[in-house]
């Protein structure tokens, strides 16, 4: 949970694992569990409330994720926002994880202004959106298969660093030559601006039972700088013909994903090179969090329509 | 469903069977399959081959062609978005000829995780039900389910074998071609 002060004064944003990960509920997947949301999601507030300073009397205004997402932890923070707005007797705005992503930018650069190509990477997905302006976005393409975290995830887990380990890859790699191994280019010359990494997956497969035997620590750092040098390269060259093919000014990058040092490395030179401009989230904000919810909200709630209190969760949601 | 994409995999289809790679075992059946369209091809089959309630579990590891399957699946059952990989987002819904739920349990850690799928609720819905990495279910499995074991033969090729726990899937693979054919 975050306390956003007009468009941009960030006054606190708690998440819930930071207060939590000294009493795990036993498992691995936080969206499994709806009954430790339901239990902490008062200390998060209380946490949120706190760290800004302020009463629950103060708020103005709610935002909270109705989709897309699993339904059971979707409705937990639906609900209580429901019964928060009541209760204060102020609006309370259903907003789009996705569409948040993109407003996570516009936190730190409120200047940031339409038309751009965002491209979104996270562990569930991959999509490269133009934005003709804020609340008006056509997805431009979308992986057919695996989304660009799942890859570095399941290449994490074939190269037995466990699951999920995309921060390691990346560490690994960083110690590698990406150019070591040739690893093909999935969809990378298809016209379409859709993606896939699942063939990748599979070629690392190969590679890895073939090295196995000998798999060396330089070996494996070279096969987690060729795999993401893979998937940078066809990251940015999608998401830069797409740009030039919608004529966007600048391109923007959101999702966990974009927390990847070499990626934003990469597309800050070809951005350069094309004389567009690059801006992605500082890392605590490319990860799922309520600050961007929060902005998200701000944006539909200046537009005008105040919403009706009965939305649905919508675990499919688009964009 | 789109046309295009519908007929390649009914032509994909059409060729395992006329070079003899499905072969039948009972009601059951081996298939060998030479790239991921193949894979996908035989999700098709399953997909035109199924009913309301049907449950698809498919077993095998990383980059055996779950993933494929699935998808010939879902264009055989008329949804919109190519259905993708569900590992992170564990459940996801589409619409088409009948309701499609792609579920992915790799990174549940055990059957009382399952409960938060309300899968009770997706099983009875009437429509079709895909699951990546069924382990636990495969102990008990669920009413209306076909099994497809999936194994890596070579970077191309794989091997399905698919096994009918439930009556309701009897004939899949002739109705399949009966309802591609139409």
């Amino acid at each position: 949970m975050a306390v956003l002060e007009g468009t941009g004064t960030l006054r606190s944003s708690i998440i819930s694992s930071q207060l939590t990960q000294h009493a795990p509920y036993g498992g691995v997947v936080p969206e499994l569990a709806s009954r430790a949301h339901l239990e902490n999601v008062g200390a998060v507030l209380d946490g949120a409330l706190n760290e800004a300073g302020i009463a629950l009397a103060d708020l103005d205004r709610i935002g909270v994720t109705n989709g897309p997402g699993l339904a059971g932890a979707l409705l937990v923070g639906v609900c209580y926002a429901k019964g928060l707005g009541l209760g204060l007797g102020v609006p309370v705005y259903p907003v789009n994880h996705l569409e948040a992503h993109l407003f996570a930018n516009l936190l730190e650069h409120p200047d940031l202004a339409p038309p751009f190509m965002a491209l979104i990477i996270s562990g569930g997905h991959t999509l490269l959106v133009s934005v003709e302006k804020w609340g008006t976005y056509r997805v431009v393409g979308r992986t057919r298969d695996d989304a660009a975290g799942e890859a570095f995830d399941k290449v994490a887990k074939l190269l037995g660093l466990g699951y999920p380990g995309g921060p390691l890859v990346e560490q690994l790699a960083r110690e590698g030559d990406p150019r070591a191994i040739a690893f093909p280019r999935p969809m990378r010359n298809d016209p379409s601006s859709d993606f896939s990494f699942s063939g990748l997956k599979t070629a690392i497969m190969h590679q890895v039972k073939h090295d196995w035997p000998q798999l060396t620590s330089k070996r494996l750092a070279e096969v987690c700088a060729s795999f993401q040098e893979a998937v940078t390269d066809t990251l940015a060259a999608k998401t830069f013909a797409a740009a030039e093919e919608w004529g966007a000014s600048a391109v923007i990058l959101a999702g966990g994903v974009s927390r990847n040092e070499h990626i934003r490395r990469r597309f800050e030179r070809e951005a350069a090179s094309r004389g567009l401009a690059l801006v992605f989230p500082s890392p605590q904000l490319c990860t799922d969090n309520a600050a961007m919810v929060a902005r998200t909200a701000v944006f539909h709630a200046a537009r005008g329509a105040l919403p009706s209190l009965d939305f649905a969760v919508v675990p499919s949601l688009g964009l | 469903m789109s046309a295009p994409e519908a007929e390649g995999l009914r032509a994909s289809l059409e060729r395992l069977v006329a070079e003899g790679r499905v072969v039948p075992a009972g009601a059951d059946a081996e298939v060998r399959t030479g790239c991921p369209r193949e894979t996908e091809a035989v999700g098709f089959g399953l997909g035109l081959g199924a009913f309301p309630g049907a449950v698809l579990l498919l077993e095998g590891p990383l980059g055996s062609g779950k993933t494929a399957l699935a998808r010939g699946a879902g264009v055989a059952l008329g949804v919109r978005d190519p259905l993708t990989s569900p590992t992170f987002t564990l459940l996801s819904e589409s619409a088409g000829r009948l309701p499609v739920f792609h579920l992915d349990l790799y990174r549940v850690a055990g059957p009382e995780e399952l409960r938060a799928f309300d899968l009770v609720e997706v099983l009875e819905s009437g429509g079709v039900t895909i699951v990546e990495w069924p382990r636990w279910l495969l102990a008990e499995p669920p009413g209306g389910a076909l099994r497809v074991d999936l194994a890596v033969l070579t970077p191309a090729e794989r091997r399905l074998q698919v096994r009918i726990l439930d009556p309701r899937w009897e004939g899949w693979l002739a109705r399949a071609r009966r309802n591609a054919a139409a």
